[in-house]
């Protein structure tokens, strides 16, 4: 019989980092919130690291939410234009995590801006959904360029036929690393929900996946 | 969030937070208690960690397929510079929308109050009758004041019933007009008449047969 202390010790998840990682912070890296201020006051510079930082997971993120890379392209735009035009109102202070209030927020634009998107275009979802996913078993997404493999298509397909406010959870979880309580905040659910939706979008997937 | 533990609603829940790290420091240790008594709550816990795992090796390796880096890294710069470039013009369009939003304040308060607009509504028809009336009469001698305009020291027969501008034929023959002008005299008393001149106009008349 293991003792908590061992049980727990091979239970916890070992602390690898996920492949996509925000850049971590060095101890020359300026904060989210320093860089927030240089953009306030007009340091162009600042604005660039910070897309910079930012790039891959939220791009990543738009692309699974979306299906489309270049749909995905234009909502990273339109997010950090959102961010520019709302600077001002950005107040890290009010935010969960101490360091975790900007990417929270970012995400949050770029969650909202994919829900206008389906919002908008709810009509034509519904009656292309169902071809699309069979063209795309048939064929990779030509915008991609790139023969994806068999599997990753396969988990596209999968990630496609979740519910939308379970995908956007198990994304969120992934590729923004934010604690569930700030994904909760994103998708304004309360934190049972939130946990709910991302165990049940894991099996839901693991279901399609085998 | 000492007592997140009874917020939750099922062992899901639970252990997620506990294996992404977010229990507070008491409620992981009582956590870890329940899983060193209960094997069952142990086999749940090895179960979830084994779907995140699976889910977040998946993702990683259609990540990795999706792009090469360089790729990635071409798109993504591309990317940083767009934001970049709007951010720039951002800043630059900042200080325009700030002189504009300080114009109608300025405008606003040149503004007349309202009681005074049926006055400058009669102030207008009143000038513009007495233009009107001023215009179309022909000047003010029709109208009982003093005749302005009297022929002076011409030679020659004038019917003065017939023109006004009176027309003469001088000694040559040749058809004249008179044009007056209006003019005060010093006394600013009477009105008199200044011949500005004749004119010979010989050339738009037939001849007068005798």
């Amino acid at each position: 019989m293991m003792s908590a202390r061992e049980a727990s010790a091979n239970l916890t998840p070992k602390s690898e980092p996920l492949p996509v990682t925000v850049e971590p912070l060095g101890v020359t890296a300026p904060s989210d919130e320093s860089l927030l201020a240089d953009m306030r006051a007009g340091h162009t510079e600042a604005g660039e690291v910070l897309v910079q930082r930012y790039y891959l997971p939220l791009i990543r993120y738009l692309q699974r939410l979306t299906g489309s890379v270049s749909l995905a392209e234009e909502m990273h735009q339109q997010t950090w234009l959102s961010v520019l035009e709302h600077l001002d109102k950005f107040d890290a202070s009010n935010k969960t995590g101490a360091t975790s209030g900007f990417k929270s927020w970012l995400f949050r634009i770029a969650t909202n801006k994919a829900n206008d998107y389906w919002r908008s275009n709810g009509r034509e979802k519904v009656a292309k959904q169902n071809l699309r996913l069979v063209i795309d078993q048939e064929a990779p997404p030509a915008e991609s360029g790139i023969e994806a493999t068999e599997q990753s298509q396969k988990l596209q397909a999968a990630i496609r036929q979740l519910p939308e406010n379970q995908r956007q959870v198990l994304l969120l979880r992934y590729y923004s690393q934010l604690k569930f309580v700030e994904i909760a905040e994103v998708v304004g659910c309360p934190l049972n929900t939130a946990l709910g939706r991302m165990h049940k979008a894991m099996l839901r997937l693991k279901e399609l996946m085998a | 969030m000492r007592n997140l533990l009874q917020q939750l609603e099922n062992n899901e829940a639970v252990l997620m937070l506990y294996l992404s790290g977010e229990l507070p420091p008491e409620d992981h240790v009582e956590v870890e208690q329940q899983l060193a008594s209960d094997a069952s709550l142990r086999c749940e816990l090895e179960a979830l960690e084994g779907l995140q795992n699976e889910f977040t090796f998946a993702l990683s390796e259609a990540d990795n397929q999706s792009m090469p880096p360089i790729l990635q890294s071409l798109k993504q710069a591309a990317a940083v510079k767009r934001v970049s470039r709007a951010l720039v013009k951002f800043q630059l369009e900042r200080p325009q929308i700030a002189s504009s939003q300080d114009i109608p304040v300025f405008v606003r308060s040149l503004r007349l109050p309202s009681w005074s607009y049926p006055f400058a509504t009669a102030a207008m028809i009143l000038i513009g009758w007495v233009a009107y009336w001023g215009f179309s009469s022909g000047g003010p001698s029709r109208h009982g004041i003093p005749e302005i305009a009297e022929v002076e020291n011409h030679r020659g027969s004038v019917d003065e019933e017939e023109a006004y501008p009176p027309v003469i034929v001088d000694e040559f023959g040749h058809h004249r007009v008179l044009l007056p002008t209006m003019g005060l005299d010093e006394g600013d008393v009477n009105l008199v008449a200044i011949s500005a001149g004749s004119y010979d106009v010989s050339s738009m008349f037939q001849p007068v047969s005798e």
